[in-house]
């Protein structure tokens, strides 16, 4: 109910957005305070022009932010600090003058979006803010109320900033172009990688089983967890496999979802792919999805998936986990976070993950993701357009990989290890393959001892945690369950994906058309219909020929006519 | 009595283990017992300031919606006869209650009223309720004429006769409203959803519902990471218990308006 009531919300506001946004463009008047006078002063010029230069005024600016639960951290020495005064704040304050001023501030994801629509719908949008999908950006742009970064990005993106960008080979600075002109800085979302299959290895030794490569291992080990009951839950509770039913696949680095099965066969729903002959077609639609379709509702029959995944919701399917009811999930590569809980209630609880099923040649394909969701952007009139570059730069390349301050660099530390962001704008700049990156480096400075060849401070501080996570174990201490969902993750995993064989297919396409918005919510419905019934047995795989029929007719074929032509159009 | 059970889960969920609640393993008594999450809870800065928010909130909006109703529903308890034209008031009330601005009209009126950011942008939009309002019209039109007219003769001016015989005699339907007012105010976290911008001034339904919501469209890899790290069940649960105390403590005291109404016996005919 709540959830409808914020939808329509949405949509009223997307609509109103669009009637008054012309209405209040000539409301943005610029006051130009030091701008004019001090154009032609050469340190003016010079914090104009270059990255990390300095302003020789403070520079104040508006912003909307997502907000930080400050709470966190009463008790430590930052106790009082707020929005405006924080480790970052002071940071950006520090080394560029620039201060921020809160216009507005909400919690990440709808609420956010939903202040940003009313900041626009009132005619008053702040400085800097980030919008939070591409049809409000692209709406501003038509609207001009956002600022042209192109200069901005030329003169005050340091270099690490570009090459960050240049690694996803132009896909994402591309999102954000109209007519040739850079109209905001987007997010970069970095690989989520292949689906990982986290698998209880106690359960596994107690069994005698093998580590899983194909589809017939995962369900052999499936089996005998349903049938032999390694956990002790009694006979016949032990739940299969973990799946997400909202969404059963399609989300990139989907939680519980069956991406690696359906690639497997080599369908990739809810993605606008390639055909081969340069077409875009929905991949839910697919003839590929039938036999992996069948396969599913074949080991769900079977019991080696959930039974009672149509009614579970997020905290139910992690209680199966932490609980022990179950011992397999198909995740990500932070999977091990999930999990964490489960080593506080069950000490010898194991969780390994696997990048399976690997099809005959040892491969898995993923599909990849969006790579820019979200946009930083700048109110036109608002004097100093490179702000927004200048704070990208500080905030992913200097304070990342060239401060050298152990007082300013434990200040950060200590943020993160208590959860604190605090940032005034939360988009992230990193490379494409982050997670694996530097995962050689990194092996070596812990096997060695030595980190000086670490070249990150993200890398220099998480070394210290995985550091001290081994030595735990190797002295027999009981480890942290979270100092282990870490290393599990950023070490483990991200080692095993590196050295996998993986096949990635991009998406062609991730936005918008004309009738999307009307006819979407009713085929993404059907969708998902069609993926429970036909799981569950409630139809058979055949009904799927069925879904394709009418998913064309409710307005799938309009749809997949008007992203062709998005496409040809771009 | 089974519609207690949720209460008490919450409450053993709020004195459980994390990792146990997590689990799903706590029905009705807690799993490894601790206090951690109210000592934790005792330490939130943020949640007594929402909590004092919220105080001053019921407070001031109490006696808004107080006064207004009062003054509404007393002349239009009265027959058309007494006050000409209470029908067509009468329309224009059950009109309003039935068409509202809409969500943007109502909040672009707040924000040209300067209002955004303030505790009045929760109170004043919804300064009338007019559900309240025909309640508590019903319950002036429920007196006798017989009372009204008796004090007419011994001089009583209209306003000695509703603040000396009408609310005296409407004492259980004015605590009842009363009391929705109350639970109203206390439980809104729409309205500074929208009109509150600063996230500290945040009332402590707005505050809890920040926590306790499954943050959705979050597509980006490291902040899907952060949310999955986070791991809070009990201390919001903690959080829920604390802030539904004050509505539990109030109930006994409004108890005993609810027993009998005083009109009985004030007439005899």
């Amino acid at each position: 109910m709540l959830l409808k009531t914020k939808r329509t919300f949405t949509i009223l506001l997307a609509t109103v957005l669009a009637v008054t946004v012309v209405g209040c463009s000539s409301t943005n008047n610029a006051n130009n305070d030091s701008a004019g006078t001090n154009a032609k002063d050469p340190a003016w010029v010079e914090a104009k022009t270059t990255p990390f230069g300095a302003f020789p005024e403070t520079v104040n600016y508006t912003v909307g932010q997502t907000a930080t639960n400050f709470t966190l951290l009463d008790g430590s020495p930052y106790e009082g600090d707020n929005a405006t005064n924080n480790v970052w704040t002071r940071y950006f304050k520090d080394k560029l003058n620039i201060q921020n001023s809160p216009k507005f501030e909400a919690n990440d994801g709808t609420d956010y979006s939903q202040k940003v629509s009313m900041a626009i719908v009132s005619g008053e949008i702040p400085d800097l803010m980030v919008v939070p999908d591409y049809a409000t950006l692209q709406q501003l742009y038509e609207n001009d109320l956002i600022a042209d970064l192109t200069d901005a990005y030329k003169n005050t993106a340091s270099d690490r900033i570009k090459e960050i960008y240049d690694s996803y080979g132009g896909r994402v600075l591309e999102n954000a172009t109209f007519d040739g002109k850079l109209m905001a800085i987007p997010t970069t979302e970095i690989s989520r990688g292949p689906g990982i299959l986290w698998l209880r290895k106690d359960w596994m030794d107690k069994l005698g089983l093998e580590d899983p490569k194909s589809m017939q291992d995962i369900e052999h080990i499936l089996t005998q967890f349903v049938e032999k009951d390694p956990g002790g839950n009694g006979a016949g509770k032990t739940v299969g496999l973990v799946v997400d039913n909202e969404n059963v696949a399609g989300v990139s680095g989907g939680q519980y979802s069956l991406n690696n099965i359906f690639s497997l066969y080599g369908a990739y729903p809810k993605q606008w792919i390639d055909n081969g002959s340069g077409q875009a077609v929905y991949g839910s639609v697919q003839p590929e999805m039938k036999p992996a379709l069948r396969k599913i509702a074949d080991m769900y029959k079977k019991g080696l998936i959930d039974r009672q995944l149509a009614v579970r919701t997020g905290d139910d399917r992690k209680a199966l986990l932490t609980s022990g009811k179950s011992g397999a999930f198909l995740d990500n590569w932070w999977g091990s976070w999930t999990v964490a809980d489960s080593l506080k209630l069950n000490p010898d609880a194991k969780w390994v993950p696997y990048v399976a099923p690997q099809s005959e040649d040892g491969s898995v394909t993923m599909f990849t993701g969006n790579p820019s969701s979200s946009y930083l952007v700048v109110r036109k009139g608002f004097e100093h357009p490179e702000l927004a570059t200048k704070m990208i730069s500080l905030q992913f390349d200097y304070q990342r990989y060239q401060e050298k301050d152990e007082k300013a660099l434990k200040q950060f530390a200590d943020y993160s290890s208590l959860t604190v962001g605090g940032y005034p704008i939360t988009i992230n700049v990193d490379y494409y393959d982050a997670f694996y990156r530097n995962v050689d480096i990194m092996k070596e400075a812990l096997a060695t001892g030595d980190p000086s060849k670490l070249v990150s401070n993200n890398d220099i501080s998480a070394y210290n945690s995985y550091k001290k996570f081994l030595d735990d174990e190797k002295s027999g201490a009981k480890p942290d369950s979270n100092a282990w969902a870490g290393y599990e993750s950023s070490i483990t995993t991200a080692n095993m994906v590196k050295e996998s064989n993986i096949k990635e297919v991009s998406p062609v396409f991730f936005g918008s058309t004309r009738s999307m918005p009307l006819k979407w919510p009713t085929l993404s419905k059907m969708e998902l219909e069609m993926y429970l019934k036909i799981i569950t047995g409630d139809q058979t795989p055949d009904a799927f020929d069925q879904f394709v029929v009418s998913w064309n007719k409710t307005g799938g074929e309009v749809i997949t006519k008007e992203v062709n032509e998005a496409i040809t159009s771009k | 009595m089974s519609c207690l059970i949720p209460l008490v889960n919450l409450v053993a969920i709020s004195f459980s283990d994390n990792a146990a609640a997590s689990a799903n393993i706590v029905s009705i008594f807690p799993v490894n017992p601790t206090f951690s999450s109210y000592e934790k809870l005792l330490s939130d800065t943020q949640f007594w300031r929402s909590f004092m928010i919220s105080v001053e909130r019921v407070f001031f909006g109490l006696i808004v919606n107080m006064g207004l109703m009062i003054l509404t529903a007393y002349p239009l308890s009265k027959s058309s006869r007494q006050f000409r034209g209470q029908k067509v008031y009468m329309n224009l009330v059950i009109f309003a209650m039935l068409f509202s601005g809409g969500l943007i009209p109502t909040f672009m009126v707040v924000k040209e009223l300067h209002l955004l950011d303030s505790i009045w942008a929760l109170i004043l939009p919804g300064a009338v309720p007019i559900g309240n309002v025909i309640l508590l019209m019903n319950a002036f039109r429920a007196v006798p004429k017989s009372l009204e007219e008796a004090a007419t003769i011994d001089g009583a001016t209209q306003w000695r006769i509703l603040v000396r015989i009408y609310l005296p005699v409407v004492m259980p339907t004015l605590a009842t409203v009363m009391l929705f007012t109350i639970v109203a105010h206390w439980n809104d976290y729409f309205g500074a959803l929208v009109y509150i911008n600063k996230a500290s001034n945040y009332p402590l339904q707005t505050y809890i519902q920040q926590l306790s919501v499954e943050v959705q469209n979050i597509t980006d890899p490291q902040k899907l990471m952060e949310l999955a790290k986070v791991s809070d069940k009990t201390l919001n649960a903690a959080k829920i218990v604390v802030s539904t105390l004050p509505l539990l403590i109030i109930y006994p005291f409004m108890q005993k308006y609810f027993v009998s109404g005083i009109v009985v016996g004030s007439v005899k005919e």
